[in-house]
């Protein structure tokens, strides 16, 4: 193995890496140690740098290598892919029904309490949280 | 991506895995191994480094179960053993697979009509 060697397959390795800051952390070890073993093996038949350059094109490139990683990762880090735009989607949905399940909730207080206001009015300043049985005849 | 590779992209999407299951059901396999039986089937057309990422996703599932083994040369070399619930994904996806295999050929012209 000669040093131009491992600079490829280095250099290979670390353009793959640098695609895959969006995944866990576990996960991008994994890959790496992987490729790391795959190519490790290979080497021991593989002895010119033409047959190293075959081996790392069978794997495929950094960036397809990468594209398959988030894609197994049901990744929220890859935007492109049609998962994360529909997990996003859902997201956005989530945070539209909180807010429309608070502003119901504010908006029924206001109506109780205005309610109780009249209602306490119109029985003479009785006790405004009890409905007075006056007020109903 | 041209359309011939779209559509064994479509393809693999979904059946590989179970390409993968079938194959560490038989025997235990390194993860090379699989790596390279697979990429070396042309009509799946499946670069080596795509499907190390699979196998960790069929790993987290629980589908696969992985261990380490020595080797006498180089470093330890991580192997593949089918878990029971993979065995079970497996048994349903053939079952799924014959009844859809069937639709398409009915429906494309090929099979029994």
């Amino acid at each position: 193995m000669t040093s131009n060697q491992t600079d490829l397959a280095d250099e290979y390795l670390h353009e793959v890496e640098l695609r895959l800051s969006g995944l866990p952390l576990l996960q991008r070890r994994e890959l790496l140690a992987a490729l790391k073993e795959h190519i490790a093996e290979a080497r021991e038949h593989a002895s010119s740098e033409g047959e190293l350059v075959e081996v790392l094109e069978r794997l495929g490139s950094p960036e397809e290598v990468a594209a398959a990683a988030y894609q197994e990762a049901g990744t929220q880090a890859d935007a492109r892919t049609p998962a994360s735009s529909a997990q996003r989607t859902g997201r956005v949905a989530r945070h539209e029904i909180v807010v429309m399940v608070v502003g119901g909730v504010v908006a029924l207080l206001v109506l109780v309490s205005v309610l109780l206001l009249i209602q306490g009015r119109s029985t003479g300043h009785s006790v405004p949280a009890r409905p007075a049985p006056s007020a109903t005849r | 991506m041209s359309d011939a590779a779209q559509l064994s992209t479509s393809l693999r999407r979904g059946t590989l895995e179970f390409c993968v299951l079938a194959m560490v059901e038989r025997e235990d396999c390194y993860g090379t191994e699989i790596v390279r039986r697979l990429g070396a089937e042309r009509s799946l057309a499946t670069t080596e480094g795509t499907i190390y990422p699979l196998l960790s996703r069929l790993r987290r599932v629980g589908w696969l179960n992985s261990e380490w083994s020595e080797s006498p040369s180089g470093p330890p070399r991580r192997y593949y053993t089918l878990t029971d619930s993979g065995r079970a994904a497996l048994a349903h996806f053939r079952t799924e697979w014959v009844s859809f295999r069937q639709t398409v050929d009915r429906l494309v012209g090929i099979g029994e009509q």
